[in-house]
C-alpha cells in the first residue's frame, strides 16, 4: 500500500489522485482529518531507535508502517476534529502534542516519501521571507522581501482554475515542472534553489510582468496540476521505489 | 553568568534585551544575497557570534496585560520573528538557531536521531488506546509517562490509581516509557569540550524533587568513558547544537541510555553546584567564531 496524505480542502492534491492511481493502483488518499481521527495508535520505539506503527482509521480499515511501501506527504498540520471542538488550553496543548506525534511517525518510515517531515513543516520545512529570498538571491534569482506574498501556501482554492495570480513553477527530484515553457536561466537558478532549501517538492511563484518577475511565493505543497503528466510520472516513480 | 566570563576575557559584546523590542526596533535588509541591517544601534553585520535566548514574547511582562492583537503584541511578535530569521541565514556563530533548536519539539523524532549515534533510547510506547498501554505497563513493570512534544511536563510514573483514567488517553495520545533505572548523568557540549554532571536523587524527576516529596539532588562532577563522550560529540554535531544539554541514564552494567538532548538547556544549576566552567567555556566558544 502506498499513502497519499493531505487534507480534505488540498484540491491540487485530490485533483491529481485519480491519474497517480493509474500509475500506482495501491495509492490510497488519507486525509488529515482522517488520520488525525485514527484510533488505536500504536507508535513504538525499541530501545535502538526501531520504529513501528499501527493505526485504525475511522472507516475500520488498518494502517501498518511495515506494510507501506511509499508515501506522498502534503499533511500540513493534524486535525483531530474532537480537539478542535475542545477548551482553547487544551486545545493548543493536544495539537502541540498531535504534531509532535506525526512528526515523529512520518520520519519513521523507511519507505520513499515524498515530502519529509521536518520539525518546521510536517511536509516539508517553512521559512521565513528572508530567508528564502536570501536563498532565491544566492541561486540568482530576483527576489525582495517586501514583495514576497507570505500568505501563499500554494493551495488552489475550491474551484480555482490553473491560472495563479502568478506563475507557479514546480521543482521536484531535481528537475523543474510546469506547463509553460522556461528559460534555461530560470530553469538552472530554480534548481539550484532547491538544492539549497533542501526540499523534495518546491512551488515557485513568480510575479508575472515582462519577462520573468521575482520570485514572491515558496510553498512546499504545490498544486501537483501545475507539473503536467511529467510530475505525475516522476512522483510514481518515487513511490515505487 | 556569561557576561560575567565574557568580561573576564576582555572580550567585546553587546546585551541586546528582547524586553526593549519598541525602543529597540529591528530592520534586516538583503541584497545579492548578503544580509545586514540593526538591532537598535547595533549593527547586524558587525555580529561574529550571537547567544541567543529568546522568551516566548506573548509572555513578556511588557506585553502579557495587552490585548488580543494589540499594536504592542504584534510588534513584539515581528521583532522576534525578524530576529529569528535573521539568525537564520547570518554567517555569524549563533548558538543556537531556532532551526536547529526545533528538534527539541518531538521527544520521539528527536529520540530516533539520538538511536542513531549509537545511545540506547528507553522502549516508548505512544498510544490513544488505553489496552495498549496496560499492556506496555504490564510487560514493563514501571512505565513513566510524559509529553510528546516541547511542552514541558513533570516526568510521573504510571500508577494503579493512573490504569483507571486511562481511557481518557482516548482523546490524545500520551508517551509511555519503560523506566529505566541506574544513575542520572547530565552533559554539557560546549563545541568541543564536554562537562558531565552527575545528579543523585531518588526523584522520578530530579528536576521537581521536591513536588515529588524527595529530597534535593546531589550533584557532582563525573567522567564519562571515552565512547559515551565520543557519542555526546557525535550527537552536538548530528543536530547541529555546538551547545547542548544531553540527559543521560547510565545503567549498572554502563550502557549509557540518552533521554533529550536540551537545545538551550539552563546550565547555571549545574555550574553553580558543581564548579564546572560551563559559561567559560561558552565564553570562549562565542569569542573564538
Amino acid at each position: 500500500m502506498r499513502l497519499h496524505l493531505c487534507h480534505s480542502a488540498d484540491v491540487g492534491a485530490l485533483a491529481v489522485q485519480p491519474f497517480l492511481r493509474e500509475r500506482l493502483p495501491d495509492l490510497r488518499l488519507v486525509t488529515a482529518e482522517e488520520i488525525s481521527s485514527a484510533s488505536k495508535w500504536e507508535h513504538r520505539l525499541d530501545s535502538h531507535g526501531a520504529v513501528v506503527t499501527r493505526a485504525v482509521l475511522p472507516d475500520g480499515s488498518g494502517i501498518d508502517g511495515e506494510c507501506i511501501d511509499g508515501v506522498l506527504n502534503r499533511l500540513m498540520s493534524p486535525c483531530p476534529v474532537h480537539v478542535l471542538q475542545s477548551t482553547s488550553a487544551d486545545r493548543e496543548y493536544a495539537l502541540g502534542e498531535y504534531t509532535a506525534f506525526f512528526l515523529s511517525w512520518l520520519n519513521g518510515l523507511r519507505c520513499p516519501v515524498i515530502g519529509r517531515a521536518t520539525p518546521q513543516g510536517l511536509c516539508g520545512r517553512w521559512r521565513q521571507p528572508l530567508e528564502w529570498v536570501v536563498i532565491a538571491q544566492r541561486s540568482g534569482m530576483e527576489a525582495r522581501v517586501e514583495a514576497f506574498d507570505e500568505s501563499w501556501t500554494g493551495l488552489a482554492s475550491p474551484g480555482a482554475g490553473l491560472q495563479m495570480p502568478g506563475v507557479t513553477v514546480i521543482v521536484a527530484f531535481g528537475k523543474v515542472f510546469s506547463m509553460l515553457d522556461i528559460p534555461s536561466a530560470v530553469s538552472h537558478a530554480c534548481q539550484r534553489f532547491a538544492v539549497a532549501a533542501d526540499c523534495d517538492i518546491l512551488g515557485l511563484e513568480f510575479a508575472t510582468g515582462r519577462g520573468w518577475g521575482p520570485l514572491v511565493g515558496v510553498t512546499p505543497v504545490p498544486d501537483l496540476r501545475l507539473g503536467g503528466e511529467l510530475l505525475l510520472d516522476a512522483i510514481a516513480g518515487v513511490l515505487r521505489g | 553568568m556569561l557576561a560575567d566570563r565574557l568580561d573576564e576575557l576582555g572580550v567585546a559584546y553587546c546585551h541586546v534585551n528582547q524586553r526593549r523590542f519598541l525602543q529597540a526596533p529591528i530592520e534586516v535588509f538583503v541584497s545579492d544575497g548578503s544580509v545586514s541591517g540593526r538591532v537598535g544601534s547595533v549593527a547586524l553585520a558587525d555580529a561574529r557570534a550571537v547567544y541567543m535566548r529568546l522568551a516566548n514574547e506573548q509572555m513578556l511582562p511588557e506585553v502579557e496585560a495587552e490585548p488580543p492583537d494589540s499594536p504592542v503584541r504584534r510588534a513584539a511578535a515581528d521583532w522576534c520573528r525578524a530576529l529569528v530569521a535573521w539568525s537564520e541565514v547570518t554567517s555569524a556563530r549563533v548558538v543556537t538557531r531556532h532551526s536547529a533548536q526545533s528538534s527539541n519539539a518531538s521527544k520521539p523524532f528527536q529520540a530516533q536521531i539520538i538511536s542513531q549515534v549509537g545511545f540506547s533510547v528507553p522502549p516508548t510506547l505512544i498510544t490513544n488506546e488505553p489496552e495498549l498501554a496496560r499492556e506496555f505497563w504490564l510487560t514493563h513493570g514501571t512505565v513513566v509517562y510524559k509529553s510528546i512534544s516541547s511542552c514541558r511536563s513533570i516526568v510521573s510514573r504510571l500508577t494503579e490509581d493512573d490504569i483507571g483514567r486511562l481511557e481518557r488517553i482516548r482523546w490524545c495520545p500520551v508517551q509511555f516509557q519503560a523506566w529505566i533505572p541506574g544513575t542520572d548523568v547530565r552533559v554539557h557540549v560546549v563545541g568541543e569540550e564536554v562537562f558531565a554532571t552527575l545528579i543523585e536523587s531518588d526523584a522520578t524527576d530530579y528536576r521537581y524533587a521536591a513536588r515529588q516529596g524527595s529530597e534535593p539532588a546531589r550533584l557532582s562532577e563525573y567522567t564519562l568513558d571515552a565512547l559515551t563522550k565520543q557519542r555526546c560529540l557525535n550527537l552536538s554535531e548530528r543536530l547541529s547544537l555546538s551547545f547542548v544539554g544531553i540527559d543521560l541514564r547510565i545503567t549498572s552494567s554502563g550502557e549509557a541510555y540518552c533521554f533529550e538532548a536540551n537545545p538551550s538547556p539552563g546550565y547555571p544549576y549545574y555550574e553553580t553546584s558543581t564548579g564546572q566552567p560551563i559559561s567559560l567555556a561558552l565564553a570562549r566558544y562565542l569569542s573564538s567564531a
